[in-house]
């Protein structure tokens, strides 16, 4: 029942990005062209006319990064409170599927998409700055990065990618847990929704300030950290990206199932 | 593997099935200190169409959400077969309830493919026939079809399931007579007639003739619950009548709680 939940959510999620990534790459291919047809690459700043243009191209960057996130954390939004919270919760929550199914679907749908709007920004940003780009230096320096690659980095790229999904997963999860909370409220429920992730996200700061605070006054632990890192800087960032995996990691099982218990168990559709 | 189910099997099946497929007790559901539903007891027997009778806000949609597993009773119990609200229950009742439902993207096909792969009971072809009936294509978009079409899409998905249990709110409410027909003739000749229908509505009149049993709700307590040929023989009236006399008082209590 799983695989046709992610069927229909990858599905629904699609309806309102695909478009929208293809949009985004066919304007960056469009400008990029443009430039390299009039030879205004937006890294030449010789004259006013390419100034301009590098002006509009940082504007177009700009625009579409913000269009992206924009978009893409509406959709995140408007997938679960929509189709969980909202008119579609009728159907959704009557099918025999358990609920910690429902939450999960949306969960890995909504993270899926964003890494791919990521993927995609970083994308449309490759293609307009492949303009003005030195190719030959490129090439080189990617060359000389492949000669020196080892088993640290391949690891590190490994922790760096598992620390984006899971990344990612929490802060989906934040959004999650700040919906369900806000359903609770019999009026106001959208507003509700904000005030509790506010609450949570100060909640959050305020936690971890205060463990760096306490971390920080042992004397022995920051020893024990420096140490590491002077000992050797390699192992010193597998550890720290290993923690930060962690700590994502544990922020998004607890909002995670939190999420799932209140819809559980405190479900009170509109 | 229809075939190779006949009838003797059906018999010898029926003879271990409880006899009652819902069943409450004492249950109660609050919205913070207002009670909703105020300690039902009820045993409600298979096969038969059932109408939940009620002024708003008198329970019916809490009872009809307890029983689908939208909603968790405060206290007491619900029973459907045996289980508690859940997914074995959510596989074997059909809700159509008082919204549309649908995400807007879907289309008449789409909808389709989605109640098969959730519902093992739901009959597509049934399905696809009735829309055809209606004149609606499989590739329509939901979104772009009038409120009396969406209403009729929606019921007829929910009448294509084989389901022990019907839960149809408020199926008639708002819709011209002649949809009304066309709600009920569809209701009578696609339900399962092993299973049991409810159908929560305050217009009895409309109704009347379907029904075998009816409950009365008030103030979130059944102040009845007899069959239609009972009230008719020990009443005397029609159940629209009796209606209207037991909820006559209603404005008047309005202070008691």
């Amino acid at each position: 029942m799983f695989g046709k939940l992610m069927k229909y959510e990858m599905k629904s999620l699609s309806k309102g990005l695909i478009p929208l990534y293809g949009a985004i790459l066919a304007v960056a291919l469009i400008n990029s062209i443009m430039w390299s047809v009039s030879g205004n690459g937006p890294t030449s700043t010789t004259s006013t006319i390419s100034g301009l243009s590098q002006l509009t191209a940082m504007l177009v960057y700009f625009g579409l990064c913000v269009a992206i996130a924009v978009v893409t954390f509406l959709v995140v939004i408007q997938r679960f409170y929509k189709g969980l919270l909202g008119q579609e919760g009728y159907l959704m929550f009557t099918l025999p599927v358990p609920t910690w199914q429902l939450t999960l679907s949306k969960l890995v749908g909504a993270t899926i998409m964003t890494i791919l709007s990521g993927i995609v920004g970083i994308l449309s940003v490759i293609i307009l700055g492949s303009v003005g780009l030195n190719w030959g230096a490129f090439l080189r320096g990617l060359g000389q990065l492949l000669a020196n690659w080892d088993l640290d980095m391949t690891f590190i790229c490994i922790e760096l990618f598992l620390l984006g999904v899971v990344g990612t997963a929490s802060m989906v999860t934040d959004i999650y847990i700040a919906m369900a909370l806000g359903h609770l409220s019999s009026k106001h429920r959208v507003a509700m929704s904000f005030v509790w992730f506010i609450v949570i996200q100060t909640a959050l700061s305020f936690l971890t300030g205060l463990i760096g605070i306490v971390l920080g006054n042992i004397p022995a632990f920051t020893l024990f950290i420096t140490n590491f890192f002077i000992i050797s800087p390699i192992i010193g960032t597998h550890s720290m990206l290993w923690f930060s995996i962690l700590v994502c990691l544990v922020e998004t099982l607890i909002f995670y199932f939190g999420t799932t218990w209140v819809l559980k168990n405190k479900l009170n559709l509109e | 593997m229809e075939e190779m189910r006949t009838g003797a099997d059906f018999v010898q099946v029926d003879k271990n099935v409880d006899p009652v497929l819902i069943r409450l007790q004492n249950l109660r559901k609050t919205y913070g200190a207002k009670p909703a539903l105020n300690g039902l007891d009820l045993e409600l027997g298979r096969g038969k169409i059932v109408g939940l009778l009620g002024p708003n806000g008198s329970g019916k949609t809490t009872l009809i959400k307890i029983l689908n597993g939208l909603l968790r009773p405060t206290e007491g119990i619900a029973l459907i077969d045996g289980y508690a609200p859940g997914v074995e229950t959510k596989a074997r009742v059909s809700y159509l309830p008082d919204r549309m439902y649908f995400a807007d993207w879907m289309r008449a096909c789409d909808l389709m493919d989605f109640f098969s792969d959730f519902y093992a009971d739901f009959d597509r072809q049934k399905a696809a026939e009735m829309f055809s009936a209606l004149g609606i294509r499989p590739t329509e978009r939901i979104k772009t079809m009038s409120k009396g079409t969406k209403e009729k899409v929606q019921l007829v998905l929910v009448m294509s399931r084989k389901a022990e249990l019907y839960l149809l709110d408020e199926p008639i409410a708002g819709v011209d007579p002649a949809a009304r027909d066309f709600i009920l003739s569809t209701i009578l000749t696609n339900y399962n007639e092993d299973g049991t229908v409810i159908i929560s509505t305050h217009l009895i009149s409309d109704i009347e003739r379907v029904l075998d049993e009816v409950i009365f709700l008030q103030n979130g307590q059944i102040v009845r619950h007899d069959t239609v040929d009972n009230i008719r023989a020990v009443e005397g009236k029609s159940v629209d009548q009796l209606f209207r006399e037991v909820f006559r008082a209603v404005p008047y209590q309005g202070g008691d709680f």
